[in-house]
């Protein structure tokens, strides 16, 4: 129990420290951090294969991602406008769960009145049987990105003609 | 105000998942930087995915909760692939990062 109440702890922090550095290298590893942490409070909720996945990807492909764009991207203050009210972020998260704590309680309960018992299929069957057009919409979008990207880092026509 | 503290009721994740979607919210509003804005979905995300995996345990139906996050991630990826080129090239051509200097690119 009390185990849990640190991983969700570290969650937060790690959460509010990716918004609130300044340098972008350490907020990514504040959001990789978050990510590992949300990865193993989906394995204390019997959700194995999500937190894999979170924890592979999330923790680890993303992160890459945002480290090779920093270290392309000038690091000069000039470049990282900051705003002053970054700073005030631990305390609006408090005002803002003070009158959740206050008053929104009947919207964080409303999903526990339906408890109830279920069959449940297994990961696989789920995604390729009930989620099937999910997956073909996820290929869509990835050979969407794939092009796009394609497209910004690809020489084009008129680039060719003036090297001629 | 104790009941929420508990962990075996599942009113805690509910509350972190909402505090995670409002920092990111917040993240993304009180930056100029494109890269913070990106690290502000992020998080708001990290905030959905809590949201979803917590509705799956509390419904028992955490095996669809699970396809639902493992679709949601692969999205997210590609989403972050593709903005963060932009910013490459963005950064290429103008030599910034700074989201109110875009305007520049209205026609």
């Amino acid at each position: 129990m009390i185990e849990y109440i640190i991983l969700i702890t570290l969650l937060l922090v790690s959460g509010a420290a990716a918004i609130m550095f300044k340098n972008m290298l350490y907020a990514a590893m504040g959001l990789a951090v978050c990510s590992i942490m949300l990865a193993f409070v989906m394995f204390k909720l019997n959700a194995p294969w999500a937190g894999v996945f979170e924890l592979s990807v999330c923790a680890g492909l993303i992160t890459v991602l945002f480290a090779s764009t920093v270290s392309m991207v000038k690091t000069d203050k000039k470049y990282f406008v900051q705003s002053k009210m970054s700073k005030y972020l631990p305390l609006a998260v408090i005002i803002f769960g003070l009158i959740l704590l206050s008053f929104g309680k009947p919207f964080l309960t409303v999903l526990m009145a339906e408890h109830k018992a279920h069959v449940s299929q297994s990961v696989g069957d789920i995604i390729w049987n009930v989620r099937f057009k999910d997956l073909i919409a996820q290929l869509a979008i990835l050979v969407a990105g794939v092009v796009a990207i394609k497209a910004f880092f690809g020489k084009h026509s008129d680039e060719v003609e003036e090297k001629k | 105000m104790t009941e929420i503290f508990n962990p075996s009721n599942l009113v805690l994740n509910y509350f972190v998942a909402t505090l995670l979607i409002f920092m990111g919210i917040y993240g993304m509003a009180s930056s100029r930087n494109i890269l913070k804005l990106l690290i502000g979905i992020e998080v708001a995300s990290k905030g959905c995915m809590m949201a979803i995996l917590t509705a799956g345990y509390a419904l028992q139906k955490i095996n669809y909760a699970q396809a639902l996050i493992i679709l949601m991630v692969g999205v997210e990826v590609i989403v972050i692939a593709v903005a963060l080129s932009l910013i490459i090239k963005n950064y290429i051509q103008r030599h910034n990062v700074d989201a109110w200097k875009l305007k520049k690119l209205k026609g």
